[in-house]
């Protein structure tokens, strides 16, 4: 990765980065965006890109999580209850990392996003094409 | 469906999001922010919460993701010096955008983050 930057290319990789941030500020992630950027433009290899990635979240979804703990929004005990489980994923995958092919998983994980996105948009388009029939307001 | 069943998948659907997570890199919230809606219905009337509440499980998740890539040498936290502070901010803002935003607004960019995510992650 060229760690050297001058004014307009760093200047162009904080404004990606920031709208990105605002995305996963959002609360809907970044859908992985920085990995593309960091791969096509920065020329960073895909594994260190991942790792930038899950950095990068860290940094920005705990800055908005500031925020959402003063419009007092989050569900503490559930938030808890999901975050034990996902760190007992995270050791499973590091242990798991060297026997699964990331490859494979990555493209049915992929086919499974498609699917369940086009689900929700989808559904989301029927409900306000139905609530426009009926005169009803669209789903919230 | 009874509670105890809810959280019985709600444990097992974050477990998979911090495998994923752990082993891709990426789309462990995605996949915690879809099944939550579903599973937590009356807790979350409003889904923008049910989004808030799932990265905000995630975040020790990737923190320890991060531990143990750094571990494995594979996190350039110098590279990443120049992202952090527009991470730090651009999260801020989307935060102060939340409540300004129409949940169905926020619903549909989810859905095409989703898509999208999806598609880069097959042909990626």
């Amino acid at each position: 990765m060229n760690n050297n930057y001058d004014a307009k290319t760093g200047a162009v990789s904080s404004l990606v980065s920031l709208l990105i941030a605002v995305l996963s500020g959002l609360g809907v992630g970044s859908g992985g965006l920085l990995v593309i950027w960091l791969t096509m433009f920065e020329g960073v290899s895909p594994q260190s890109a991942r790792g930038m990635n899950l950095l990068f979240f860290v940094f920005s979804a705990s800055a908005a999580l500031v925020f959402h703990i003063l419009r007092k929004r989050l569900k503490y005990r559930l938030v808890l209850f999901m975050a034990i489980f996902a760190c007992l994923g995270t050791l499973a995958g590091s242990y798991l990392g060297s026997m699964i092919s990331s490859d494979h998983l990555r493209k049915f994980f992929g086919g499974m996003l498609v699917v369940s996105g086009g689900y929700t948009l989808v559904s989301k388009m029927m409900a306000k094409f139905k609530g426009r029939g009926t005169n009803r307001s669209p789903v919230k | 469906m009874a509670q105890k069943i809810k959280n019985i998948f709600l444990a097992v659907t974050a477990g998979v999001a911090g495998l994923i997570n752990s082993l891709i890199g990426a789309g462990g919230g995605i996949l915690l922010s879809l099944t939550l809606p579903s599973l937590a219905k009356e807790a979350f009337p409003d889904r923008r919460d049910a989004y808030i509440n799932s990265q905000a499980a995630m975040i020790p998740g990737c923190a320890l993701s991060c531990v143990i890539y750094s571990m494995r040498g594979m996190l350039n936290t110098v590279g990443f010096s120049l992202f952090a502070i527009p991470a730090a901010a651009g999260g801020a803002i989307g935060s102060f955008l939340l409540s300004k935003i129409k949940g169905s607004v926020i619903q549909t960019i989810f859905a095409v983050l989703v898509i999208w995510s999806g598609i880069r992650m097959i042909w990626g």
